[in-house]
């Protein structure tokens, strides 16, 4: 019961938000989260808090959809033909990629894991809690220096940047 | 330019699309199979009967029975109970699996190649074991970066909260689509590629921290993260797991035992472990453990664990979906679809940006339907024959793709039936071979979502063929 309670106030809760967003008014968006926040709780009583979480977090991205395809606006079909643009194929172009995403996936990877396990290793946590913060963060912490590298408009310097940090936390990481 | 202005947030979002597209569709469709891993096992062996509980003494039987017809040397013995997710008894070595009914006799054999080559695209893309991993694991990575790119690239994420422009070219629908899926859907995005990361990662983890701490000693790493084995001298003799279930039983933990290890077989360290879910939390399981003779031993204290302890040991299920049952399950799916559609609708609408370049646009969509239709061929054939499931799938991929590039006629429209066929087939082979069991709880969901997804093929085949007659 307090499971389906849950429910209904997260289902209020997308209601509120969507009326929200139509009328501009903010105080809907307020009373969302609000109407989210007792649904979590209510989850947390049903199921325990660390489901209560999870249902919290995911469940808008499902009940959203009764006001995205209420508010779908639909239009003729319509043909166009556009030029396709030529793509470049050539090697030294593939080669720029294939490096960039050695950064990527290589070379980001060592710089963001020794920067997350150094920072781990001095917060004062237990042993399995500094591994742990370790396992979350390192993730993160790659996805922001990739985005870094790739949205910079000098990707070399980003690069050595990333490399010196590194570089420096590794050094600490083995004092 | 700021660097969190729209454009080279877009360029770095596209990049990490595009290049790496291909692999993460793999992956995510893969990922979105692989949360009903458990309903496809049961359904490719339909014939197996089920049983929701089972006797100490039933499963000791089946083990005991076990150890007579499959005595080659082995470190560990499994036994798996109902309350696994899979209804059924089974028990195994290292080397074989065998189902047992409630009475404990042995059945047939364990036998399901193409769940395990399902499982084998998401963990390791088919790549050998370590590599695959840890590209898989990047993937995880790539995601976070691609929700954290997309965001900063959609500057108008509260005005088209709700916008959905359906029709016309097609192409702002996709464009809202792709960032509908994106934005409401980013808490399971993160956190699927946070724990997924994981899976790979953790290795290199425990080798870099074992080089600091152990002297590159990663069982003792493990030991001081998690529990380490109980030190045991005891004088060989066979595992008494009827005894040490009935003890279980007796503790009333209100935890439900998913499968049972007999550790280090054969040995003087030999000793049981019942792996047993606890309710309302995340963690994999509380273990509990016994002599060999059956005696209490101790649990492994994951439930009061410290929380770095169990945030570890909860990234399985939470990666994968699998703590609250179906309607957990079926969450995942759903969201699994998004995640897989962020992935073609983001190529769709680069290609579309580019003009729709004839071979690479027919290349992509060969890639998107051709798996599909290849992962449904590759299980109706390995219902009937022993052949290698990863052979047939890359192959047949290989082959829609090739086809795909170079015969112009094949347009989505084809692709759509082609995948509607292929679904009716393994449909059709697995109701002639399983006949009345196709419709049991064993196979029924199964059967279900292929009979839904057949259907929205042809709805989709339709509106494809609706939008060709425009374009003629």
């Amino acid at each position: 019961m307090v499971v389906y309670s849950a429910l209904v106030c997260a289902g209020l809760g997308v209601g509120s938000l969507y009326a929200g967003w139509r009328q501009s008014k903010r105080w809907l968006g307020g009373l969302a989260l609000l109407l989210w926040a007792g649904s979590m709780v209510l989850f947390y009583y049903g199921t325990g808090w660390q489901y209560a979480m999870v249902y919290s977090l995911l469940l808008p991205a499902l009940l959203v959809w009764i006001g995205i395809i209420y508010q779908a606006t639909t239009k003729p079909l319509q043909h166009y033909i556009t030029k396709p643009r030529p793509l470049n194929t050539s090697l030294s172009n593939i080669g720029k990629h294939v490096v960039v995403a050695g950064v990527v996936l290589g070379a980001e990877l060592v710089f963001s894991l020794t920067i997350c396990l150094t920072v781990a290793r001095w917060l004062p946590i237990t042993y399995s809690g500094q591994l742990a913060l370790c396992i979350v963060t390192q993730p993160v912490v790659w996805a922001f220096m990739a985005y870094h590298f790739l949205a910079s408009k000098q990707p070399v310097r980003t690069l050595a940047f990333h490399f010196i940090v590194a570089l420096i936390f590794g050094a600490l990481l083995l004092l | 330019m700021s660097l969190f202005s729209r454009q080279p947030a877009l360029n770095a979002h596209r990049w990490l699309g595009v290049f790496l597209g291909a692999l993460l569709f793999l992956v995510c469709i893969s990922g979105t199979l692989v949360v009903f891993n458990q309903e496809l096992e049961r359904w490719e062996q339909a014939d197996v009967p089920e049983l929701n509980t089972v006797t100490p003494t039933a499963a000791g039987r089946a083990l005991e029975t076990f150890i007579q017809r499959y005595p080659q040397a082995t470190e560990h013995y499994h036994v798996v109970f109902p309350g696994s997710g899979i209804p059924r008894l089974v028990a195994e070595n290292d080397h074989q699996a065998v189902f047992a009914n409630a009475q404990g006799d042995l059945l047939q054999t364990e036998h399901f190649p193409w769940s395990k080559m399902l499982v084998d695209l998401h963990y390791y893309l088919h790549l050998p074991s370590t590599w695959g991993l840890l590209l898989v694991s990047a993937l995880g990575a790539i995601i976070c970066a691609l929700v954290v790119s997309g965001f900063i690239a959609h500057k108008r994420i509260v005005k088209d909260a709700f916008k959905w422009r359906r029709g016309g070219t097609g192409q702002p629908g996709r464009i809202d689509l792709h960032n509908r899926f994106g934005v409401w859907a980013s808490p399971f995005h993160a956190m699927i590629g946070i724990t997924g990361t994981y899976f790979g990662l953790a290795g290199i983890v425990l080798t870099v921290v074992a080089q600091l701490d152990t002297q590159g000693d990663r069982q003792a790493v493990v030991d001081k993260v998690f529990t380490p084995e109980p030190t045991l001298s005891h004088r060989v003799q066979p595992p008494d797991i009827t005894t040490a279930l009935q003890y279980f039983e007796t503790m009333q933990t209100g935890h439900k035992p998913i499968f049972l290890t007999v550790h280090d077989v054969g040995t003087p360290q030999q000793f049981i472990e019942i792996y047993a879910q606890v309710p309302e939390q995340l963690i994999y399981s509380e273990n509990y453990r016994f002599t060999s003779a059956g005696e209490f031993l101790g649990t492994a204290g994951y439930e009061d664990g410290v929380w770095g302890k169990k945030l570890i040991y909860s990234l399985y299920r939470l990666h994968f979906g699998d703590f609250a049952g179906w309607p957990v399950k079926l969450l995942y799916f759903v969201l699994g679809i998004m995640l897989t559609a962020l992935c073609v609708s983001g190529m769709d609408i680069w290609l579309e940006k580019q003009g729709r370049p004839a071979r690479v646009n027919r290349l992509w969509q060969g890639f998107v339907w051709g798996s599909i239709s290849a992962l449904a061929i590759t299980a109706a054939v390995s219902l009937y024959f022993n052949v290698s499931s990863y052979a047939a799938f890359w192959g047949l991929l290989i082959l829609g793709c090739s086809v795909s590039t170079l015969w112009a006629k094949i347009d989505k429209f084809t692709w759509l039936l082609i995948c509607a066929g292929s679904c009716l087939l393994l449909l059709i082979c697995h109701l002639v071979k399983y006949g009345e069991w196709a419709l049991s709880p064993a196979s029924l969901p199964v059967n279900s979502l292929l009979m839904l997804f057949i259907m929205w093929c042809g709805w989709k085949a339709h509106q494809e063929n609706k939008i060709n007659a425009v374009s003629h």
